[in-house]
């Protein structure tokens, strides 16, 4: 799993104030997913932290990724095509994509649409894991940007 | 404008007053209790601010009491405290918010405490100081207090024999400061403001007229057109309205293209106005006035992207004979509607191919164009950061637009704005015939053009996106990634595109 990440990010923070976010690494991790928060700002631009930041948020909002993964130079975001943060990819054992998108179909900051939303993430690796196949592969991420170096907006 | 007053050594400034340069927005601030950690200077502590909003220049609305609910904001604790702000009766136009209980530091942060508010603050507040008097206060400050309240009629009194400052007085006076705000235009959103105009004076029972939303923001911020692109979100609007009235479809100027050559969006910057047509059906009572309102939630971006939610008003009154547009509201419209989209003329046909990995639309009229951008209407159906290259043909012009790999299923029609050469914009609604791959017509004539603007080096690392290791070879695939070509079939099924279960198209 890898969970793009910008912590200024209101769409971010709406899974993160609400819980949300630790919540589903908490239970994924624990059912043997490797979850990786991944977080490619560039130095400079809105969102890059060093490793001690990152540390000192993780444990204030009690996150509990397998590991956050520092991307300044934005190498992975761009292998995975990165755009917004959150975005959420999800690999299987034998490393094929089966989710690439949204973390749910709730594209805003309100933090009250988390309850009611489909959440794409669950969806995929239950549907993986019991052999199905994904219903929905693949959907429009949302969020704010990722700042890679020549961000400008 | 007020001015910073500098008070001598032996005054004991009480407070200070800050009002953003249009008076839109107040604070309040008294000095913290334990002494300041630097001598010579004090530390504040914000008692409390007031946000208004001029509601409709010149129109009778009724005053709204609510403060206005902000979230917690980090740990900071900004809460709001309703109670003081409700009691206040506001003047017609106006309403109120509190902030309450933010301590900050000497050289006041009010301009922190903006960006954490979510930027109700238009921009650099001006102060000053107020000070508890046993004597006259000193003329200088009289003239800023009066340079201040330029726009009100009453004069600030300071009580002689009171030790404490009363929070009436002080209310009142940010009340006053407030209220003189004549060239604030609208409700604050984050880094702008937005208000609801009318076209007209007044609305006619059965003639349709307009309404705009209209956005102004700081330099460099912006919001999204109705199809954001690859990240952010349009402007939501929740019409309140009299039974009787029926708000249509907005009509969006032409966007923008913002970003960078991989995350392309679409949007505005500086100014626009969103305009919508409204229904006022017979059935409308014949009532004096129609209150209508609009809950709009915004996002608005630079860098960082703060949310924002306001809540917009405007009463119109209803009359029998046809409305007379309101010249204050000319000029907006009139620009605004310079930026729509028009119908395309009559003779033009379009019409949307369904090639392997793109769409491919055709006109069947060339004018002498020698650029063309399309702006789809519909998101994850054009891959935004892609080149779009034209080819004039014989029989017209043919625009490739690669589809986007979010796209699972066929689509019916294809909807956006293209946009030629000379800025002529067109609203596109054109259907999707299912062919195979296009290639170059035989003929003369062809001219194939690449796009000016370039989605740069997208198609290999759209490839590479399926060609996904485990986690701890990471770092090994992006160093082999390069810059060559990815040709591997390892990790690929079918053609080339992972897609459990869903047939290619």
């Amino acid at each position: 799993m890898l969970e793009w990440h910008n912590n200024g990010c209101p769409y971010v923070g709406k899974h993160y104030k609400s819980g949300n976010m630790q919540r589903l690494q908490k239970e994924w991790t624990g059912r043997n997913v490797v979850w990786f928060t991944i977080i490619s700002s560039a130095p400079g631009k809105q969102g890059y932290v060093t490793a001690s930041e990152e540390n000192q948020y993780m444990a204030k909002m009690q996150a509990a990724p397998t590991a956050a993964l520092l991307d300044p130079t934005g190498q992975i975001g761009h292998l995975y095509d990165a755009k917004t943060s959150p975005q959420m990819v999800v690999i299987n054992p034998q490393g094929i994509v089966i989710y690439d998108g949204a973390i749910d179909d709730k594209p805003t900051t309100d933090l009250s649409d988390i309850a009611g939303a489909t959440n794409y993430v669950n969806l995929a690796l239950e549907q993986a894991m019991a052999g199905k196949p994904v219903e929905t592969p693949a959907t429009r991420p949302y969020g704010c940007s990722v700042k890679y170096s020549d961000s400008t907006h | 404008m007020l001015a910073l007053g500098i008070i001598g050594p032996t005054s004991r400034v009480a407070g200070r007053l800050c009002c953003d340069k249009h008076y839109a927005a107040c604070a309040w601030m008294t000095p913290t209790s334990p002494p300041p950690p630097t001598p010579g200077k004090q530390g504040f502590k914000i008692v409390h601010a007031c946000l208004s909003s001029r509601v409709g220049r010149h129109r009778k609305v009724r005053p709204h009491r609510q403060a206005k609910q902000i979230e917690q904001i980090d740990s900071r604790d900004v809460r709001i405290d309703s109670k003081e702000c409700s009691r206040l009766p506001a003047p017609g136009n106006w309403k109120w918010s509190l902030l309450a209980g933010q301590s900050l530091g000497p050289e006041t942060a009010l301009w922190e405490v903006k960006d954490q508010v979510l930027g109700v603050l238009s921009s650099k507040p001006e102060c000053i100081d107020l000070m508890r008097r046993s004597r006259k206060p000193r003329n200088h400050i009289r003239r800023q207090i009066k340079e201040g309240r330029a726009k009100s009629r009453r004069e600030m009194r300071w009580s002689d024999s009171s030790r404490r400052f009363s929070p009436a007085l002080v209310f009142l006076a940010a009340l006053l400061l407030c209220a003189a705000a004549s060239q604030a235009s609208g409700s604050p959103i984050p880094h702008g403001t937005l208000e609801l105009i009318a076209e007209n004076q007044w609305i006619a029972i059965g003639h349709p007229f307009y309404l705009g939303l209209h956005f102004q923001l700081d330099k460099g911020w912006h919001i999204y057109w109705a199809n954001p692109g690859d990240s952010g979100e349009p402007p939501r609007v929740r019409w309140q309205m009299p039974p009787g009235l029926s708000p249509g479809a907005t009509e969006w100027p032409v966007p923008r293209r913002l970003g960078t050559s991989s995350i392309v969006d679409f949007g505005y910057e500086d100014t626009v106005t969103l305009i919508v047509p409204v229904d006022a059906k017979t059935t409308l009572a014949a009532q004096p006035l129609a209150e209508l309102g609009a809950e709009v939630k915004v996002l608005v971006c630079r860098e960082m992207c703060i949310p924002g939610s306001t809540q917009l008003s405007l009463t119109l009154p209803i009359k029998s004979r046809p409305p007379a547009p309101d010249v204050r509201t000319r000029e907006l419209f009139a620009a605004a509607r310079k930026d729509l989209p028009r119908s395309a003329p009559q003779n033009w046909k379009f019409s949307v191919d369904d090639a392997k990995d793109s769409f491919v639309l055709a006109a069947n009229v060339a004018p002498q164009i020698t650029q063309a951008i399309f702006f789809p209407l519909m998101e994850a159906q054009i891959d935004n950061s892609a080149p779009q290259t034209l080819q004039l043909v014989a029989t017209g012009f043919r625009l490739t637009l690669r589809k986007s790999d979010r796209l699972l299923k066929p689509i019916e029609r294809l909807k956006g704005v293209l946009v030629l050469s000379g800025n002529h914009a067109y609203l596109v609604d054109a259907p999707v015939r299912k062919r195979g791959a296009q290639k170059n017509n035989s003929g003369s004539g062809i001219q194939e053009i690449q796009s000016s603007f370039k989605g740069g080096h997208r198609n290999e690392a759209l490839d590479s996106i399926f060609n996904a290791r485990r986690g701890d070879d990471l770092h090994s695939s992006a160093a082999a990634r390069g810059g060559e070509s990815r040709t591997g079939s390892a990790g690929f099924h079918g053609n080339g595109k992972q897609r459990q279960n869903i047939s290619p198209f």
